[in-house]
């Protein structure tokens, strides 16, 4: 049974890039517009994985991370952070709320691939 | 971020085609007019430069205004007057700039639904050039040398079973030859039976010549015997040309089966053989198919191949596709700070230029790309480097 990765960006165009990415190397995807749809996409979906933009309305990339490690479920599910943010300060911000990694827009659909496969173990 | 929260500021009569409003402002609004006129015309020809431009044109209307160098009051500090208060260039940004901040979602909308409509097509495109590669592939047999041999010895049964009918065919050869010798045999007894008619014959007209010898010595008495003997001399006569003629056609007959039988013996060959040449028929065939399969695979390799490489060029095409994302980060945050600017304008309508630079400073610390900070300061050239950073 296929991993599935829950993508959460603001731009529709941009999720179905990141969507057409995951599924040619095998995984299920799970999309959401914001912070808030995906924490309720995250309780009606199994998540192995969570791909997150940073900029988004409602609430925020690294608000949602914040929220979902305070909660035992999901202490322990990788994240990516997938965002046109490129500033060190960010970045220090993404990890310390518990991010696995950073990937800068644009990117090479292989290197976001190699990326999922290393996390979601 | 999102526009999708934020509301226009003032009415808009003159987006909505009602006549501008008389009073003082137009006569500084016209130099204000010509300010952001010429900075549009500046910005001629970028993408998203045009909402860059017109912010820079509200700037320039809202110096352009400005008489003293007094410091304007924050934004935050001083509540903006209602719509029906402001005049001149202030009027003019509260009317305009929530026109162009609702042209600028319009657009992104529009970029974002036809972006994703191209890339469920190129994602139909590529899913159906996968599915064509898979099926070329496991399609594909080996065709090297022998492989007319390797077939023949894989379907060692099926050829077998060709030569069924061959095999059936042969034996019916074989009965009806030796139906053929039974034949011959019972002529050449018919035939000594015609000689021996003949004999007979023979014999008869001896006796018959002989009893008439006898008659004719007895006189007249004898004269009926003489009668009887004539007529047994002919049907002797008549025996033997009929055991003749018998002869003759059972020989014609003889003649003709050892011809018909010589034909069929020199057709005969042997199982073993028949065997050899359907191989060798089988292998013929063969190796025509396996040269026409060879060319039809060759032309299927290369269809993979160009599938491969298109798929390729989709996955560029779907690379390239990520700029509409930036290009919708941009507009947003040049739109943020439009509605931003008219409300700060409306409230302080006297600006001076540490105001703008206060402002340009405080819109740079908005960037989330460095494309962005960039073109702030006027420089073009963006180095990317390693986009993937673990943690």
């Amino acid at each position: 049974m296929s991993k599935t990765i829950l993508v959460v960006d603001d731009s529709g165009s941009f999720r179905t890039v990141v969507k057409l990415a995951l599924q040619k190397a095998g995984y299920t995807v799970v999309e959401a517009c914001d912070g808030r749809d995906a924490i309720g996409k995250l309780g009606a979906n199994k998540v192995n994985m969570i791909v997150c933009d940073v900029n988004m309305p409602n609430m925020d990339g690294l608000s949602f991370l914040r929220h979902i490690k305070e909660q035992a479920a999901y202490k322990f599910t990788p994240v990516i952070m997938l965002t046109t943010e490129s500033q060190d300060s960010k970045k220090a911000e993404g990890r310390a709320a518990g991010a696995r990694a950073w990937i800068t827009k644009p990117f090479q659909p292989s290197q976001l691939v190699d990326a999922v496969n290393r996390l979601c173990v | 971020m999102s526009i999708e929260d934020i509301q226009p500021t003032a009415p808009n009569a003159a987006a909505a085609g009602g006549a501008p409003p008389p009073g003082s402002w137009l006569r500084p609004a016209a130099s204000a007019a010509l300010a952001l006129g010429a900075c549009l015309l500046a910005a001629k020809g970028g993408g998203f430069l045009w909402a860059g431009a017109a912010i820079g044109a509200l700037g320039c209307a809202a110096l352009a205004r400005r008489g003293g160098a007094t410091a304007p009051q924050s934004a935050a500090a001083a509540p903006p007057p209602a719509a029906d208060e402001a005049t001149g260039a202030n009027l003019m940004v509260q009317q305009v700039v929530p026109v162009w901040r609702r042209q600028i979602e319009a657009s992104l909308q529009e970029a974002d639904r036809g972006i994703s409509t191209l890339l469920t097509g190129f994602s139909n495109l590529s899913e159906g050039l996968q599915k064509a590669a898979v099926s070329a592939s496991t399609g594909s047999v080996n065709l090297g040398t022998g492989a007319a041999d390797e077939l023949i010895e894989r379907n060692e049964q099926a050829i077998d079973a060709l030569l069924e009918p061959m095999r059936n065919a042969i034996g019916l050869r074989d009965k009806m030859l030796g139906q053929m010798l039974a034949f011959d045999e019972e002529l050449t007894r018919l035939e000594q039976l015609a000689k021996e008619v003949r004999v007979l014959s023979r014999h008869t007209n001896l006796v018959a010549l002989n009893a008439s010898i006898e008659a004719n010595r007895a006189g007249h008495a004898g004269s009926g015997a003489a009668v009887v003997a004539q007529e047994v001399r002919q049907l002797a006569v008549r025996s033997s040309e009929t055991g003749r003629n018998i002869a003759s056609r059972v020989g014609s007959l003889g003649r003709q089966l050892t011809q018909l039988r010589n034909e069929v013996q020199m057709n005969q060959g042997s199982e073993e053989q028949l065997k050899l040449e359907a191989r060798q028929s089988a292998r013929n065939v063969i190796s025509l198919l396996v040269g026409n399969l060879g060319d039809s695979m060759q032309t299927t390799r290369e269809l993979r191949e160009l599938g491969n490489s298109l798929q390729g060029d989709l996955d560029s095409v779907c690379m390239s596709f990520q700029f509409q994302d930036r290009v919708t980060q941009m507009l947003n945050s040049i739109g943020t700070d439009m509605t931003k600017f008219a409300e700060w304008v409306n409230a302080n309508p006297e600006a001076t230029h540490a105001d703008a630079a206060r402002w340009l400073e405080d819109l740079a610390k908005t960037y989330t790309m460095e494309e962005q900070r960039s073109h702030h300061h006027g420089a073009v050239k963006i180095d990317h480097g390693e986009s993937v950073e673990f943690f």
